[in-house]
């Protein structure tokens, strides 16, 4: 057991200890899960696949359609960011030598306030 | 004799490790006579043999100290004949032979693995010899101890990778992002070589050790310390100068889209190197602190969740070694926030600089991992868009477990090695400020939400009728996989040793800049 | 005042830089890190520079006042990677050329292709 642990500031992890942990609860799940329920019947509408109270489609449900509730929320986050990023080589030097300049500023600035 | 040849080797050993690759990166296109596959043997073997070397160096550093080495002298320890320091100086600390192990193992599993990924291209002997020069850059940044010979050996590394990523030159985008790679790399490269150039001019010394002890700290120090600091900071890929990442390991083949994750991390240490052992003494180091810091906050958050809207599954996860290099930059820069405060940098600054480097080898090996996986679906497939793909799970079951085990350890869950360095970095960036503890733990949330998108897309969901032929992949290719999740899995189920055997060295090799100095002057 | 070669020096990197950040072809894309590369070696040279002395190239040296022989190592050791670099950003404009018909920088980006 000494073997396996890591010792943190205030506690320590070891993950021999959270896999027993783990063991014992998927055991005790997988038991609850096997007792059965009585108002399962396969086949009718109740084991359909739930798509908002449409009829699933029968193509492939592509992965951009995914989050996409997530996306709506930030969208102004997401125009803003997207603007930065226009794929030329001009503006990845211009936002370099604006870093170094503002680097060097506060570096001289930072110098003159602490002295 | 037995004993003659040993001790040569063990006396030359810095060199050799940067000289064998140099060899042998040279000699590989002429074996082409030899058969299909005689250039990817010969270039296993001088990596495994590198890699033997690197072990033996890591060792010795570990029992007897910083390693030095003279190149070009009568004897190779005689490093100041007259008090001051000439030739160029090999120095290794445990730090170097720490991130020198690293790079060596993922460029070596990288070769193994395009053995077969590459076996269909015709000019697959250049792919080989530029994927040699890359790893003598990267062994040659690890090892050096002097600034110029770091600028040579970045321009090595910048030019054979920019060879790499145009690989595929009948598609227009891989030469469109080699193209933009060499001009941000060429760029960085000069504004370092101009900083080395201010420093020479007023104190004429080169070497790293000898100008830690020689400083004044004028204006002109600060400016070649900001241009230093923006120049690698552009070549790790931290936001907002990370535009060239997506591109470049978007559009490379699979193992050198690997290989390029450990460039990018040689670059993060020569970045610790210069801010630790070179400027560690300047009282403004404070500033660069703070910006390291929102560099690191930065490139967690834009990396995530740029990576979630996109399509490609190899500039997702492009996007995500973004968002991971902002962790190692978060962590490190807290140590480097209170290294002047004694009691902070006991109580959680070493704490944060040893979750920030643990971080830099489990990056390595589950993005290696993630990478590969990546292009083992492009191998059978053919399309590297998610929309396309569909339901691969049943025909290829341990590609699509070993993508879970990457994908678990990259969002930090237990018990792989993700979380072990991410919750010592929790726990200590929380002592400092916890506005940055509660930022990195909701990046882990987003990370695991873009991964559980490439689960879906790939691995589940209904499969399609034109993927109803593909086979899992084949035995080569699986190899340096399950090396890789062996890996994962024995590094999260050992934590503890791990830290103490390969991490806690590191960081008090990178705090000990008197040692570092002393070997020197 | 500041000598010639260091003004020059500075004129020559904003020149390269601007080049960089405001033209969108990119044969004069490379022209700028030329520029650039110029630049920082004559920086080196003139680093070394001492008044009244001569260069040091002696069998049997005399005494008297040499310039400083490591910046031109650096200086050679640049020129050949610039060399380098300038050989392989060519080569990949050509390709460039073949595969879209355009040398601009506006017209063919990878721009994110976000849903």
């Amino acid at each position: 057991m000494m073997m396996t642990t890591l010792s943190t500031i205030r506690g320590f992890w070891d993950p021999v200890l959270w896999m027993a942990a783990f063991i014992i609860v998927i055991v005790i799940t997988c038991y609850i899960r096997s007792l059965g329920k009585e108002e399962y019947k396969r086949g009718t509408e109740q084991t359909m696949v739930f798509f908002s109270g449409n009829i699933p489609p029968k193509e492939l449900i592509s992965s951009s359609n995914i989050y996409w509730g997530f996306f709506k929320a930030m969208e102004k986050y997401y125009t803003c960011i997207r603007r930065f990023h226009t794929g030329m080589v001009n503006d990845y030097v211009y936002y370099f030598i604006v870093i170094v300049i503002v680097i060097i500023a506060s570096l001289i600035i930072g110098g003159v306030l602490w002295m | 004799m037995e004993v003659g040849r040993e001790m040569f080797i063990i006396e030359h050993l810095p060199a050799l490790v940067i000289a064998i690759p140099l060899l042998a990166a040279f000699i590989a296109p002429l074996l082409k006579r030899f058969g299909k596959h005689a250039v990817s043997v010969w270039s296993i073997l001088n990596l495994s043999i590198v890699e033997c070397l690197v072990i033996v160096l890591g060792y010795r550093v570990i029992k007897d100290g910083i390693q030095s080495y003279a190149i070009g002298a009568s004897i190779p320890s005689l490093l100041s004949p007259n008090g001051l320091p000439v030739r160029i100086i090999l120095e290794v600390d445990a730090i170097s032979s720490f991130m020198g192990l690293t790079s060596i193992s993922i460029i070596l599993l990288a070769c193994i693995y395009s053995a077969c990924f590459m076996k269909k291209y015709k000019s697959v002997e250049r792919y080989y010899s530029l994927l040699l020069l890359m790893a003598a850059g990267i062994m040659g940044m690890a090892f050096t101890g002097d600034m110029f010979n770091m600028f040579v050996f970045l321009e090595v590394l910048s030019i054979s990778s920019a060879g790499l990523i145009a690989f595929y030159a009948y598609k227009g985008e891989a030469i469109e992002a080699a193209f933009k790679y060499l001009v941000i790399s060429s760029i960085s490269a000069l504004m370092v070589l101009f900083a080395i150039a201010l420093l020479y001019g007023q104190y004429g010394l080169l070497n790293i050790a000898a100008l830690g002890a020689a400083f004044r700290f004028t204006i002109l120090d600060k400016i070649a310390l900001a241009l230093l600091v923006s120049a690698f900071v552009m070549k790790c890929g931290a936001v907002p100068l990370h535009m060239w990442v997506a591109d470049a390991y978007g559009e490379a083949p699979a193992p050198i889209s690997a290989s390029l994750v450990v460039a990018s991390q040689i670059s993060l240490y020569a970045l610790f190197r210069i801010c630790f052992t070179l400027f560690g003494l300047l009282p403004a180091i404070q500033i660069i602190a703070w910006f390291i810091i929102l560099f690191g906050l930065a490139s967690m958050f834009v990396g995530v969740t740029m990576a979630m809207p996109q399509k490609d599954i190899k500039r997702l996860m492009a996007y995500h070694a973004i968002s991971q290099t902002g962790y190692m930059l978060l962590g490190v820069g807290v140590g480097l926030a209170v290294i002047n405060d004694i009691n902070a940098l006991n109580a959680f600054g070493i704490a944060a600089m040893e979750g920030g480097i643990f971080h830099i080898i489990n990056h390595a090996m589950y993005k290696g991992l993630l990478f590969l996986v990546a292009g083992a679906i492009i191998y059978r497939t053919g399309t590297k868009n998610l929309n396309e793909m569909g339901g691969l799970g049943n025909r290829m079951p341990i590609t699509a477990v070993l993508f879970l085990i990457g994908m678990l350890s990259i969002t930090g869950l237990p018990p792989f090695n993700g979380f072990a360095s991410k919750l010592i970095i929790y726990e200590s960036v929380f002592l400092f400020n916890p506005i940055l503890s509660v930022v990195a733990m909701i990046v882990s949330i987003l990370t695991l939400a873009s991964f559980v998108k490439v689960f879906y897309s790939a691995f589940t969901g209904q499969e399609q009728s034109k993927y109803k032929d593909v086979k899992e992949i084949p035995a080569i290719m699986l190899v340096p996989l399950l090396i890789l999740a062996f890996l994962i899995i024995l590094f999260g189920l050992f934590p503890g040793i791990i830290l103490k055997l390969l991490v806690k060295p590191a960081v008090q090799a990178l705090l000990d800049r008197a040692g570092y100095i002393g070997v020197v002057v | 005042m500041i000598d010639i070669q260091f003004l020059t020096v500075v004129i020559l990197i904003s020149v390269g830089i601007s080049t960089l950040v405001f033209k969108k072809n990119i044969i004069k894309i490379v022209m700028g890190i030329e520029i650039i590369s110029s630049s920082i070696n004559l920086f080196l040279i003139s680093l070394g520079y001492r008044e009244g002395s001569v260069a040091p190239i002696f069998t049997n040296a005399p005494s008297v006042k040499m310039v400083l022989p490591t910046p031109q190592a650096l200086t050679l050791t640049n020129i050949v990677i610039d060399l380098a670099i300038t050989a392989l950003m060519l080569s990949l404009a050509v390709l460039i050329y073949n595969y879209y018909g355009t040398l601009s920088m506006k017209k063919w980006r990878l721009v994110e292709r976000c849903s």
